[in-house]
């Protein structure tokens, strides 16, 4: 008989209170295709916008805060592939963070010392340039290290856990206690890692002066194109044949390999573009910061990855951005206000998120723009009730 | 025999649950493997699928050992497994379910897609639909199909008709006895519901703590002797 199978647009990864009518084919020919393409070109156009005016109308020092905030979202996108789309809670992406983040701090250093060495090593009784250093000389290898040593991190972490089935929150708290050693190592190799203080007072950035509006600007433009690319790829993912198996995997890991997958590969490619998008992130972020210790790659600021995803919406693909940015502008604003305030607020916000918005803020759009209209006359039943009587 | 088991020994640490188990099911036979509750049957199901890793003891299917393979090996190499329960991938569409596997099977294709919903048409107005917003009747249809889209030549079925209202169970009867009819398919059943399983199958088998105790055409057991032998 033929009948032909149809896969329902936006689908990867909705939760079960969203419901889908039957046979819900993407209509890209008809005037609703039209004007969801319409509605689309107009985001862009507006996103656009903004992004240009942003930099004329707003001061250098917030510039550089949204900046920060972009690079955040760019880590929650990349989070909500792993967690969100795949089921894998990671406490410790701040480690994927913190290795592209010093990957790109590495060259930082070298590019000031020139021939000699990065100034926290001669504090730390350093004579010569330890070998691991050394290839970070080259921007050519320290960023495209920045992106695939967290990968390659990943991938290893992810083969050896998920082969053994270690999910859910022994996962979670083995990625946790990771970001933890992670970042009592930093702290400890003084010498190598610049310790506590971590890397910064960089002279130059790629050949910018840092401070100078300009460069400002221009970092906030590269954070903004970062972010629409890595959107953009993370969209076509898990649009694709990949993206739904992810989700299949999240459902249903066993019933997946029954039917012939190895989840462990599907599990292991989403985590490792997780952690290489984490990277990327933290590779931006020491430019715009201009420092990264090991205060931003440990326990805490993993956590506040997730806390991000939560409120804005996991296994939604605009979700993580809005709460990385809502997350991080409450965080400086009210940090401004009531310094100690913050941490509590945020708790509270990823609790009410947990407990009653599973798919934040983004879920809460989506069922506000479901509720039914106001008819223009009358209850909708009264209307609904004449109809069917006359 | 597409699949037999021999001197199957497994145990969940040191806690032995299947003792000596051996299996045979001819291509194209239907063995029903009955038993009360906790005698061994889904761990059986389970190490023939390769979740379980036996202690001793062998697995072939079409005359290869596959006792070391993984599940993705044995379902490439014709096994198709529907695990008991019915949940699925709720958060994909119907048609993502079956597309899904589609995708992954090294003999699935869109024909064998349109073959599965010839044999189970209550899915086709439901392709749009999510999974997990389907009923248990429907949801365990789905999970058949899905296993079905692999074009196994062994199905292995855990307890398909469980919680399913008796409209459903004809269906799933049905879908049964004409992929039978068609040929190629051969069957090991796990099953509660004596009736259903004798009605279907061509030999049983009982189990009773890890072992098989008794085995035999189905034709010969009465399925008030069978209820009582499986009375708890």
């Amino acid at each position: 008989m033929g009948a032909e199978v149809v896969a329902g647009n936006d689908t990867a990864g909705a939760t079960p209170d969203q419901s889908t009518p039957d046979q819900s084919t993407p209509d890209q020919a008809g005037p609703s295709g039209r004007r969801r393409l319409l509605r689309q070109a107009a985001v862009v156009a507006a996103t656009a916008a903004v992004v240009v005016i942003l930099p004329l109308v707003v001061s250098e020092f917030r510039l550089a805060l949204l900046s920060k905030y972009l690079v955040f979202a760019v880590v929650a996108i990349g989070l909500n592939l792993a967690w969100g789309y795949g089921g894998m809670l990671s406490l410790g992406h701040g480690v994927f963070f913190g290795l592209g983040a010093y990957c790109t701090g590495m060259y930082l250093k070298l590019a000031d010392a020139g021939s000699g060495l990065p100034d926290f090593m001669g504090y730390n009784g350093v004579t010569s340039l330890p070998s691991m250093w050394a290839p970070f000389r080259h921007a050519w290898f320290a960023l495209p290290a920045a992106v695939l040593l967290p990968m390659g991190i990943a991938a290893l972490l992810g083969a050896l856990v998920f082969r053994r089935r270690v999910r859910g929150a022994y996962f979670a708290l083995l990625t946790q206690a990771l970001a933890a050693a992670f970042a009592i190592l930093l702290v400890g190799q003084q010498a190598l890692t610049g310790g506590t203080n971590g890397l910064t007072n960089f002279s130059t950035v790629f050949g910018l002066e840092p401070g100078n509006p300009r460069t400002t600007q221009i970092l906030f433009f590269a954070a903004a194109t970062t972010l629409a690319v890595a959107f953009l790829a993370v969209r076509q993912i898990v649009t694709s044949r990949f993206g739904r198996l992810l989700v299949a995997v999240r459902d249903g890991e066993d019933r997946v390999r029954f039917l012939g997958y190895d989840a462990t590969r599907v599990k292991v490619v989403a985590f490792a573009l997780s952690a290489g998008l984490a990277g990327l992130a933290g590779a931006l972020f020491v430019p715009i910061v201009g420092i990264v210790s090991p205060a931003d790659v440990g326990v805490v600021p993993s956590i506040e990855m997730v806390v991000w995803v939560a409120i804005g919406g996991r296994a939604t693909l605009v979700g993580p951005i809005i709460g990385a940015l809502v997350a991080s502008y409450a965080n400086t604003t009210l940090s401004e206000w009531y310094p100690d305030g913050w941490l509590y607020l945020q708790g509270a916000l990823f609790v009410v998120a947990v407990v009653w918005a599973p798919r934040g803020l983004a879920g809460l759009a989506d069922k506000f723009r479901r509720l039914p209209r106001r008819q223009p006359s009358g209850r909708p039943s009264e209307v609904a009730v004449g109809a069917a009587s006359s | 025999m597409i699949l037999s088991v021999k001197g199957l020994d497994v145990a969940y640490g040191r806690a032995p649950v299947l003792h000596g188990i051996d299996l045979e099911i001819p291509d194209d036979g239907f063995v029903c493997l009955l038993g009360r509750n906790g005698v061994g049957k889904t761990t059986l199901l389970n190490t023939v699928m390769g979740v379980l890793s036996p202690s001793a003891g062998q697995v072939h299917l079409d005359g290869r050992d596959v006792t070391g393979a993984s599940p993705c090996a044995r379902v490439a190499g014709g096994m198709g497994y529907v695990p008991q329960g019915r949940d699925g991938f709720s958060h994909l569409t119907v048609a993502e379910n079956l597309e899904v596997v589609m995708e992954a099977s090294v003999r699935g294709d869109r024909t064998a897609v349109d073959e599965v919903l010839d044999r189970f048409p209550r899915l086709v107005p439901l392709l749009g639909r999510r999974a997990g917003n389907l009923s248990g009747g429907q949801k365990q249809q789905l999970a058949m199909a899905r296993a079905l889209v692999t074009r196994p030549r062994l199905l292995v079925l855990d307890e398909p008709t469980e919680g399913i209202q008796p409209s459903i169970i004809d269906e799933i009867e049905d879908a049964l006895v004409t992929l039978r009819q068609a040929g190629g398919l051969a069957f090991l059943l796990v099953e509660q519901y004596v009736e259903f399983a004798l009605r279907l199958a061509d030999t049983y088998a009982v189990m009773e703590s890890g072992r098989i105790v008794d085995t035999g055409p189905a034709s010969s057991l009465h399925a008030d002797d069978a209820s009582r032998l499986l009375a708890v």
